[in-house]
């Protein structure tokens, strides 16, 4: 027995890596990286979802890349661009180095057949209203018959070196949404290799095969294991890329994560486990990081249906939530009171709305509606996908809505895909909801409440706030464009569609060793400024 | 005895049938399907991806077109995986799954057996109490909770292991098959210490004593084959129990095992993926219930002569 526990720890003693991961990466400039859930794939025509994007914002690049410190978009494939007067024509001038990483030219005509791929519609692409705003776009994607080349279509390759779009409307925000992936290029030869153009499949991204233009390329690729991106050495701005790998882990449970960081297995983590935010911060852990982050957590109202298609019932609701309350003592990690349903400071933007929490108001307002001190109030259902930071906040809401209006609440946990298709066929009353950026841009909040728009879901279809957005959009001067769109989300929360609660934060750990890793509000980081080092 | 082998496998297979067209159903009949999204998809895409997987003929023919496949081997695209088959999927996480469970698996028996003998042969004293308590922890004790502490004290504070993947780097191997094996160790160890304490009470091994055997011969010539039935009979469920059950220490180590491809396929409505890992599942607890039959038929005469 004694001879088997020295054994056993003589074994355990030589397995022991006394030099840790990080402690490796930090001599080989490799950084280990926990990233939620196995991406669903690397085509950035087909995928969705924020995992896939931190991937690919490593191995490909668009028009223009995300600011890693937040900002305007800096230039990528294209070294610059002129837009015309009226705001509706860009002429993109490509860098005479942009190369694809098999060594191949990177041209004009790659972008047009790029952005000809997604449109098409058997490709079922899940993002091509990203490019609606081109000049034929929607048509062509919709098979409009009057449409029918893609020739129709404003992108056209002048040259092989200068690319010319043009758009419907002026859209100021078109250069920021080319840092969204579903804008971005892939290798015409190397896709068609493996299929058609509207091949899903994808057998092109697989390592060996993979081809792209971006500051790393794929290397490796164990399905659930590792996911290896190493530098590649003809990227145009090469020489500023430090970090000669990343190695990206699909770690699905965030104790996990926390504890392969613990244990200097990762440089970063996807998240934090949500009981530990709050010790955390008191603690402070020097690890922790809470970064702004475009998003914002919301309560959609089922507009449609009694007593919630009455404006004065919406209105009640959201001034007898106590935003500061939940933010302090539920949700405990940094997140912010909401009082909008853009998140302050978008690319400039400040909303200038207010939801106090009024009671008194509340109450006059719910007993106008016919129901003094909630006489007579139906019963209310909040329906929520199961996890329990949203029953926390969904319990606070139904004691504050109990307390202050006397309505009683039921709260309704779902499996997320029943509370999906629950949320889009208009099966609930009141409905947990979350909404994050694809640009920095309010337009990506505001235009999604528009009516017809499929990620509206609470029935609420307002004229005067649909041509307030339409306007906006089609105004060049930012300054007058942004006041049209605090108009508008002045209309939005007057009426009260959806109830604002909180605005996102990115809560992650990272390691001292990284630098170069700015917070933003997309949480685009781009591995060029990236490196590792130690003080 | 071939015979019973041929009748089970011949029940087996309208078994499985009947386990892949309950589960077809049912996943048809729960609400939400593979392409709904937190973002939702504009109505001409999501018809678009109907169109690609098949998705919008009826039912009925859904089932047929399945069903005729997986007789010839194919278990169709994933949904949520675009351009990986189910085969392939499975192909990858399944050695994964089996070499958990086979390391789990030999620590259990070589570890259960070991303190179920010791026990047994020194009943009431020390050397029983000891191994059986921590055998009554180890079945009380959840995965879910061993792991993570086993990973905090020898990944966390110690450095000395590991804590995630699996082949990735030296030692990670080794608490993840410690974390699911410990359960089936304890089983093991209280099922033999019971089976040889019922085998040292009878007349064979009394007469083993009186020619003289060494305790040595006693135990491992004569004592053990008889004293170990309860524990072959319970491996059959105990390797469908470490293959079923592996998802959990799957999930707690991140092991790319196929536990984990199964949760995940039913939470994203990936129908085919969960099919077929179900059928798979299904296959392998017949399969491995069927052998520890026939191993039990092998090392008992009573049950033997009793066909």
């Amino acid at each position: 027995m004694y001879r088997f526990i020295l054994f056993a720890t003589f074994f355990l003693a030589g397995c022991g890596s006394s030099v840790s991961l990080v402690d490796q990466g930090l001599e080989n400039q490799i950084m280990h990286v926990g990233n939620g859930s196995e991406p669903q794939g690397l085509d950035p025509h087909i995928v969705t979802g924020v995992p896939e994007h931190h991937l690919l914002i490593t191995m490909c690049e668009g028009l223009t890349i995300s600011n890693p410190e937040g900002g305007e978009n800096l230039p990528g494939m294209a070294e610059s661009w002129e837009v015309s007067d009226d705001g509706k024509t860009y002429i993109f001038n490509i860098r005479k180095n942009a190369q694809w990483s098999n060594g191949d030219d990177f041209t004009a005509h790659d972008m047009v057949w790029s952005w000809k791929r997604i449109l098409t519609p058997s490709l079922g692409s899940q993002y091509p209203d990203m490019l609606y705003y081109v000049e034929g776009a929607e048509e062509y994607h919709t098979g409009d018959p009057d449409f029918s080349s893609f020739n129709s279509v404003g992108v056209k390759a002048l040259d092989d070196k200068t690319l010319k779009v043009t758009l419907k409307n002026p859209t100021p925000f078109f250069i920021g949404l080319l840092s969204h992936y579903s804008t971005w290029p892939v290798h015409k030869e190397t896709v068609l290799e493996y299929g058609d153009i509207d091949d899903r499949r994808g057998l092109w991204t697989r390592p060996g095969s993979f081809v792209c233009n971006g500051a790393m390329n794929l290397k490796s690729w164990e399905l659930n294991k590792k996911i290896v991106v190493e530098k590649n050495p003809l990227y145009w701005d090469a020489e500023s890329v430090k970090l000669n790998e990343i190695h990206f882990y699909p770690v699905s449970d965030v104790n996990t994560e926390d504890r392969m960081f613990s244990a200097g297995q990762l440089h970063l983590t996807s998240t934090v486990p949500s009981e530990m935010c709050p010790l955390w911060i008191e603690q402070g852990n020097p690890n922790l990081r809470i970064d702004p982050y475009m998003g914002t957590y919301f309560y959609r109202t089922n507009t449609t249906i009694e007593p919630l298609n009455d404006v004065r019932v919406r209105k009640a609701l959201a001034l007898a939530i106590d935003r500061n309350h939940i933010t302090k003592n539920v949700n405990k990690c940094g997140a912010i009171p909401a009082y909008s349903f853009t998140p302050p400071g978008s690319n400039g933007y400040f909303p200038d709305t207010k939801i106090g929490t009024d009671l008194e108001l509340a109450k006059s307002l719910l007993a106008e509606a016919g129901y003094p001190n909630g006489e007579g109030f139906p019963e209310l259902e909040i329906l929520f996908n199961t996890s329990e930071g949203h029953r926390q906040i969904a319990l606070a809401i139904q004691q504050m809505w109990k307390k202050n209006l006397g309505i009683n609440v039921i709260l309704d946990n779902m499996d997320w895909k029943v509370y999906l298709s629950r949320e889009m066929i208009g099966d609930f009353q009141i409905s947990r909801a979350g909404w994050i950026g694809d640009y920095e841009d309010p337009n990506t909040f505001l235009d999604t409440l528009r009516p017809n728009r499929g990620n509206n879901k609470t029935g609420w279809d307002n004229k005067e706030f649909d041509s307030l957005v339409k306007l906006a959009n089609e105004t060049t001067n930012q300054e007058k464009r942004y006041e049209l769109l605090r108009e508008a989300e002045r209309i939005l929360i007057d009426e009260m569609p959806i109830i604002p609660i909180y605005t996102y934060v990115r809560a992650y750990q990272l390691s001292p060793d990284v630098k170069g890793f700015y917070p933003n509000y997309l949480d685009h980081h781009h591995p060029k400024t990236i490196y590792l080092e130690r003080e | 005895m071939l015979n019973i082998l041929f009748k089970r496998i011949l029940i087996a297979i309208p078994v499985l049938i009947i386990v892949a067209t309950i589960t077809f159903f049912l996943i048809r009949f729960a609400p939400g399907g593979p392409f709904d999204a937190d973002k939702s998809l504009p109505p001409q895409v999501l018809e678009n991806l109907n169109e690609i997987y098949n998705l919008n003929a009826p039912l009925w023919q859904q089932y047929f077109d399945y069903m005729t496949g997986i007789f010839v081997g194919d278990f169709g695209p994933s949904y949520r995986y675009p351009g990986r088959t189910v085969t392939e999927m499975i192909a990858t996480g399944l050695p994964t799954t089996f070499e958990l469970a086979f390391y789990a698996l030999l620590m259990a028996i070589v570890l259960g057996i070991l303190a179920g003998v010791i026990a047994s042969f020194n009943r009431n004293t020390f050397l029983d109490y000891f191994p059986m308590s921590i055998a009554m922890l180890g079945i009380c004790v959840p995965t879910f909770l061993l792991g993570p502490v086993l990973s905090l004290i020898f990944g966390v504070e110690l450095r000395l292991l590991p804590v995630s993947g699996w082949g990735l780097q030296p030692g990670d191997k080794l608490l993840p098959s410690i974390t699911l094996g410990f359960a089936y160790a304890a089983y093991i160890a209280r099922l033999s210490r019971g089976g040889m304490l019922e085998i040292f009470g009878q007349d064979f091994i009394r007469t083993a004593r009186a020619k003289g055997l060494s305790e040595f011969q006693v135990i491992f010539k004569h004592a053990m084959q008889g004293g170990l039935i309860p524990v072959v009979s319970f491996l059959g469920p105990a390797i469908a129990g470490l293959l079923g059950g592996s998802f959990v220490v799957e999930t707690i180590f991140n092991i790319p095992g196929i536990g984990r491809f199964y949760v995940e396929a039913a939470q994203n409505r990936d129908y085919t993926m969960i099919m077929g890992t179900t059928i798979l599942f299904s296959a392998m607890i017949i399969f491995f219930n069927l052998l520890s039959d026939l191993a039990v038929l092998i090392l008992n005469p009573k049950a033997r002569s009793e066909l």
